[in-house]
């Protein structure tokens, strides 16, 4: 016959392909357990550690982390809904002491995982222990979830300065508008949104804000549209919130020839119109964590809380073209907010 | 001088994967001949001409044009040593004129431009020249088939073809555009032209040939006169055994009327009326013909009495029964057969098997299936016994309809129709690009199945087969019946009345 | 009138030239058997393998970390026993290969009724959707009878999605594969609504975070290998295989699989057969429908219990079933043995490559390139069927040489 030849060497190749796959692989080892006394392990969402923003930058932390304080690091990136089980399963079959879930999509398999293994410590960013599901409905945490911690932020005070340059950088270019990108509505985004635009007011009462959500933290596309549809409504600054999604929306700001203010990381450099960042140093949240669970101070069943005050929060490079005056004036609203004078709003 | 030799094929051999298309062929053609090269389907003419015009390259043998010999490495090659094939799918750009198909890419110009009214001017000269009746400025999509064939001779000739190859040209025109490019061909021949003629028609072949080459299995039998060659020694040497030409049958013994179409009314899917008010009866134990030139509503005749089309008025009875809203499903079960006229797109499977192909129009019932269960042991099993008793070869009830004959595949079909008992036999073009030897095993099935006591609508585009097989005939133009006969007519009088050039006779 | 042994070779082919899409794949999948799919597979694994080069890692090495990875090794040393990392790991790859073995039937079915149904990922939405809702709202029902409640359910559901693209293809003719990316679209962003801020869906607990309720433990699959609750091998992968033989006895074995390949093959002999071809498309797609909100219910029921608004445009499984019905050839056995690729190269990538050896970030985007070299060489079959074809065009030359001119004379 004509084909059984053809499917004979196609046969053979496969089998030989096989056979060295499995002297190849069967004298592997398994991957041994770290030799380091403490290990850390990192657990992106789904916006992965490509994100250059959210997950990005907690993966900076363990990299610190791992300079720094000499722990062994576990970097797990979950592809997939799927993925976040496993790399929780992963995380604590190599060793790991102290596991960070990077955000609040991970919450559930943080707390099935934090009550099946009590030894080991968890931490989530940008989530409160004081809620669902580490707490019951008065806020209290549950003893299951005692050696859970969250990571919080206080994002509205950034959220606050960056409006401030904002509303100044609008008003100059004689705009009636600004706008904020979000990704999803969620109260980590509208933290942002909602210092944002209490600033904004507060400099400019007659600016309007426009507030619209890509529902999407990926997909750059998505927050360009959304933020073209913004710069046709007349915002002449926009703020993006949505990690990686987001850096659609500072092109959009470029292409328009208006400006852009980057979120989570410093994102100065991602765009050419970029006028500042508002940066929360999620980084340093997973430091912070690591550092103390290392030194066997680790606050299971609490919250961490950053701000400007302990350095958890600032601006990020203020563009050459901000006058200095504007960049004072920012900084009295910093000192306000430090000190306590000036209350930010956290909710929209 | 009529004995020059202009071509020499020796020895030529060609093979394809796992069969032999060319064995050892010889074939020399002189000045002036028409040369009919002769087989049936899968016998090698086609093959040994692609290698003439250089679209295939063969395995042994030598071509001398002229006494020279010649390679040909393309198409183009062959063109330029004077040899020209008409196909016979033709090869034209519907939006471009008679002319610019005729020049194309071998046009006059005018600097960059393509000269207009000197190609014009030459294919007017070319046709008067050949008497090839055709208007250079109309656009092909406008002009008929067998003026597109015109079209395709002339742009060979254009390219200084001496040597003419007609790929069965007469397959796609009605008998009198056939019998006017006979002429076209003897007005050729006196120019000194050689054509080389392929066809598996053995009557047009002995009318129109000076000498006969017959291929059989890719293997020359041999090259005669016309002179002394007859339907039955041609039809001989084609099939390799004695072979009944002749359609034999007793009168007709018409019983019940079985179908009757009353005032039927069609459109086609563009919602032109392609059937106007077409009423006949077919009775039991009688053939009756529709003869008519293709597109004057056969298709959608036979699509509305099928219930494969919604009729627009009208009525169609089995048996005396009126089926409403037919669907394809009602009309099988009420006892019609069809064999369709496109065998491959509409008749099989290609991809199912042949015992899959004998199921199609009752595997839904028992034995096939029950509840909706299916045997395919018994689809099988029955398919198995079919094979048997209609001879279908080249296949078992698991082998894949594609992979049989034209012949085989209509036997398939035909089997299948016939095995459900059917009362009405609708044949569509039953035998349509089959050779010799299939045709009279098809024509014999028709004639036994109508003794049976079957009612058979026979439409055909060949008026020889409506001729031989029907017991009346029906003629169809332009959506309505202009003539009803009996089959001792004459071929001129139907052939006038398939062409709209006699009126309807007042009922 | 015997089989004439001189019809030349492209008779067949000219044949197939007159078919539908799944007509003329099926005659290459004649012509390629067995062969050209694991060509395929062979030679996106090599590409990928000098992808991995480039990025300055050891190929061979990266394919065993997928290898080990996705618990394939666990064939050198079997054992139930969970706490090994090979049988966990082969347990999360069958978990995939599950869901991918009902995605790629989802496409598989449509195709062998001539249809491209794109839609997959939306069917599995709204199963996940369904079976999520089933699942919470009907909670303290009997097990058995909540389980069958939710996968019903969503299998239904999952049906009248893909039975929409299949309604509006038999009455007024749009294109399936429009209409079902349309629809997942919809879906995707129903799903975001649903249970996004606000939404009728979002959980109770967390007014906060967008993300659904959790299904009831009375809706949870059992889990026979690993820890219920911690996203063990739930029994849907036999309901999986379960589908693998339905699907098979449905095509070949009952009237409405003869009526579903006839269509597919060649719709104008079905409808001259007496097999209406509108019933057909619309009951093809729903079934394909069917398969796919299955999986989205056994995801649901069996591991995920809950859904965020961000994981809805993060899934792709719907898409992957694509592929792993193309690399499959739409057969049973083709899709079990796809799946079971996918799932063990989707799985192994992302937790094979030790964030050790390859910095993460870049093992998930080789995960990405590796897939997409598989995904683009089963679209490139046609390239190799090409070459395949051309290399035995070319035999008759050289085997000419063996029978010198006259020979046969």
């Amino acid at each position: 016959m004509k084909f059984s030849r053809g499917i004979m060497l196609a046969c053979a190749v496969a089998l030989a392909a096989v056979v060295v796959t499995a002297t190849a692989f069967g004298g592997a080892k398994a991957p041994t357990t770290q030799k380091a006394s403490f290990t850390a392990a990192l657990v992106s969402d789904i916006g992965k550690f490509t994100d250059k923003g959210f997950n990005q930058n907690q993966l900076k932390g363990l990299n610190v982390a791992k300079s720094k304080l000499g722990v062994s690091t576990l970097a797990l990136q979950s592809n997939s809904t799927s993925d976040y089980a496993p790399n929780f399963n992963s995380a604590i079959r190599k060793g790991a002491k102290l596991v960070v879930a990077a955000g609040f999509l991970l919450a559930p398999t943080e707390a099935t995982y934090a009550k099946k293994f009590p030894n080991v410590d968890f931490a989530i960013t940008d989530y409160t222990v004081h809620t669902s599901p580490f707490a019951d409905k008065k806020g209290n945490v549950l003893p299951a979830y005692k050696n859970v911690e969250g990571l919080t932020y206080m994002a509205n005070e950034s959220g606050c300065l960056v409006g401030v340059l904002a509303a100044k950088m609008a008003v100059k270019n004689g705009g009636t508008a600004v706008g904020a990108v979000g990704g999803l509505k969620i109260p980590p985004v509208d933290i942002w949104i909602a210092g944002y635009k209490y600033c904004v007011h507060k400099i400019a009462p007659k600016l309007k804000v426009l507030v619209q959500y890509s529902n999407d933290f990926v997909a750059t596309d998505k927050c360009q549209t959304v933020a073209q549809n913004e710069i046709a409504q007349g915002a002449k600054v926009l703020f993006q919130v949505a990690g990686g999604c987001g850096l659609g929306t500072l092109k959009a700001a470029d292409d328009a020839n208006i400006w852009g203010i980057g979120v989570d990381v410093d994102q100065y450099s991602n765009a050419k119109r970029v006028l500042t960042s508002g940066v929360k140093r999620v980084d340093t949240g997973v430091f912070d964590a690591i550092q103390q669970a290392k030194a066997g101070k680790f606050q299971g069943g609490s919250d961490l809380v950053f701000d400007l005050k302990n350095g958890g929060m600032g601006v990020g490079k203020i563009n050459p073209s901000v006058p200095k005056a504007w960049v004072a004036l920012m900084n009295s609203y910093k000192a306000k907010i430090i000190s306590g004078k000036l209350k930010v709003p956290t909710g929209l | 001088m009529a004995d020059e030799l202009v071509l020499e094929m020796r020895g030529i051999r060609k093979e394809f994967p796992g069969t032999v298309a060319n064995d050892d062929v010889d074939l020399d053609v002189r000045r002036g001949e028409v040369h009919a090269l002769l087989g049936e389907n899968g016998a090698g003419k086609s093959t040994l001409m692609n290698i003439l015009y250089g679209l295939y390259r063969a395995d042994a043998g030598e071509i001398l044009l002229n006494g020279r010999r010649v390679e040909f490495a393309s198409a183009r090659d062959a063109i330029g040593a004077g040899i020209g094939m008409v196909h016979q799918h033709f090869m034209l750009i519907p939006v471009m004129t008679v002319a610019e198909n005729i020049v194309l890419g071998v046009e006059p110009r005018k600097g960059f431009l393509l000269d207009e009214r000197t190609a014009e001017k030459r294919v007017r000269e070319l046709s008067e020249r050949f008497s090839l009746a055709v208007d250079p400025t109309a656009l092909v999509s406008d002009i008929t088939v067998g003026q597109e064939q015109r079209v395709e001779i002339l742009k060979a000739l254009y390219r200084g073809a001496d040597i003419l190859i007609l790929d069965e040209p007469t397959a796609v025109l009605t008998p009198q555009e056939a019998h006017e490019l006979f002429e076209i061909i003897r007005s050729l021949q006196a120019d000194g032209k050689s054509i080389i003629f392929i066809s598996h028609k053995l009557k047009e072949v002995l009318e129109i040939a000076d000498r006969i080459t017959v291929l059989r299995r890719g293997k020359k039998i041999e090259t005669v006169q016309r002179a002394g060659a007859t339907e039955a020694s041609l039809a001989r040497a084609m099939v390799g055994r004695e072979v009944l030409l002749r359609v034999e049958k007793a009168p007709a013994q018409p019983g019940d009327v079985l179908l009757s179409v009353e005032d039927l009314h069609v459109h086609d899917e563009r919602g032109i009326e392609k059937v106007r008010g077409v009423s006949f009866d077919v009775r039991a134990g009688e053939i009756v013909g529709i003869a008519g030139v293709d597109g004057n509503g056969q298709t959608e005749l036979i699509d509305a009495i099928t219930g494969l089309m919604k009729s627009e008025a009208g009525a169609v009875k089995v048996a005396g029964r009126e089926l409403r809203e037919a669907s394809a499903r009602k009309m099988l079960d009420a006892g019609v057969g069809h064999i369709p006229e496109d065998r491959q797109r509409r008749g099989l499977v290609l991809e199912f098997s042949i015992a899959e192909n004998i199921a199609l129009h009752d595997y839904s019932k028992p034995p096939d299936s029950k509840w909706g269960w299916l045997f395919p042991a018994r689809l099988v099993e029955r398919a198995g016994r079919i094979i048997r008793e209609f001879d279908v070869r080249g296949g078992g009830p698991l082998s894949a309809a594609g992979g049989l004959s034209g012949g085989n595949q209509q036997k398939v079909v035909v089997a299948r129709e016939i095995a459900r008992d059917p009362k009405v036999l609708i044949a569509a073009q039953p035998t349509r690009g089959l050779d010799v030897g299939a045709i009279e095993y098809l024509h014999r099935r028709i004639v036994s199945e109508r003794d049976e006591g079957r009612a058979i609508l026979l439409i055909s585009l060949e008026l020889e087969e409506i001729m031989s097989l029907s017991d009346r005939i029906l003629v169809l133009y332009e959506g309505e019946i202009v003539g009803e006969h009996t089959p001792d007519v004459s071929e001129q009088e139907i052939g006038l009345e398939m062409l709209g050039g006699r009126e309807r006779p007042a009922a | 009138m015997s089989a004439d042994p001189t019809v030349p070779p492209e008779a067949p082919e000219e044949a197939a030239e007159t078919g539908t899409l799944a007509a003329r794949l099926a005659l290459k999948q004649r012509a390629g058997g067995l062969v050209v799919p694991i060509l395929t597979a062979l030679l996106a694994f090599v590409l990928g393998g000098v992808v991995v080069l480039a990025t300055g890692h050891n190929p061979l090495l990266a394919y065993r970390d997928i290898f080990n990875g996705a618990g394939l090794n666990w064939i050198f040393h079997p054992t139930t026993n969970i706490a090994s990392t090979d049988a966990y790991n082969l347990s999360q790859t069958l978990l995939q290969t599950t869901t991918l073995i009902l995605c790629g039937l989802a496409v598989a079915f449509a195709f062998r009724c001539g249809m491209f149904n794109i839609g997959g990922q939306g069917q599995y939405l709204v199963g996940l959707y369904v079976a999520n809702w089933l699942g919470y709202e009907f909670a303290g029902m009997r097990p058995l009878p909540h389980i069958l409640l939710a996968v019903g359910g969503a299998t239904l559901a999952g049906a009248a999605w893909a039975g929409i693209a299949g309604f509006l293809k038999a009455t007024v003719g749009a294109h399936e594969v429009i209409s079902t990316i349309m629809l997942n679209w919809i879906a995707i962003w129903g799903g975001i609504w649903l249970f996004g801020d606000g939404g009728p869906l979002q959980n109770v607990a967390n007014k906060s975070v967008p993300i659904s309720n959790d299904v009831a433990a009375s809706a949870q699959l059992p889990v026979f290998w690993g820890v219920q609750g911690l996203q063990g091998l739930d029994v849907g992968f036999f309901v999986a295989l379960a589908a693998l033989v339905v699907f098979a006895l449905i095509l070949n074995r009952t009237t409405l699989g003869f009526e579903v390949r006839a269509v597919g093959f060649n719709p104008e002999a079905a409808a001259y057969g007496g097999i209406s071809v509108k019933k057909n498309l619309i009951r093809a797609m729903a079934i394909s429908g069917a398969f796919a909100g299955l999986a989205g219910a056994l995801d649901m029921l069996g591991y995920l219990y809950h859904f965020g608004t961000s994981d809805i445009p993060a899934s792709s499984v719907g898409f992957l079933g694509i592929a792993v019905a193309l690399l499959g050839r739409n057969t049973a056995i083709g899709t079990g043995i796809g799946a079971l690729v996918f799932g063990a190269l989707l799985y192994g990538t992302t937790h094979g490559l030790s964030s050790n050896v390859i910095d993460p970030s870049l093992a998930g985007n080789l995960t990405y390139m590796i897939q997409g070299l598989v995904v683009l060489f089963v679209g490139a079959d046609v390239l190799i069927l090409y070459i395949w074809n051309a290399r035995r065009k070319l035999r008759p030359k050289s085997k000419s040489k063996t029978h010198p001119v006259g020979a046969s004379a």
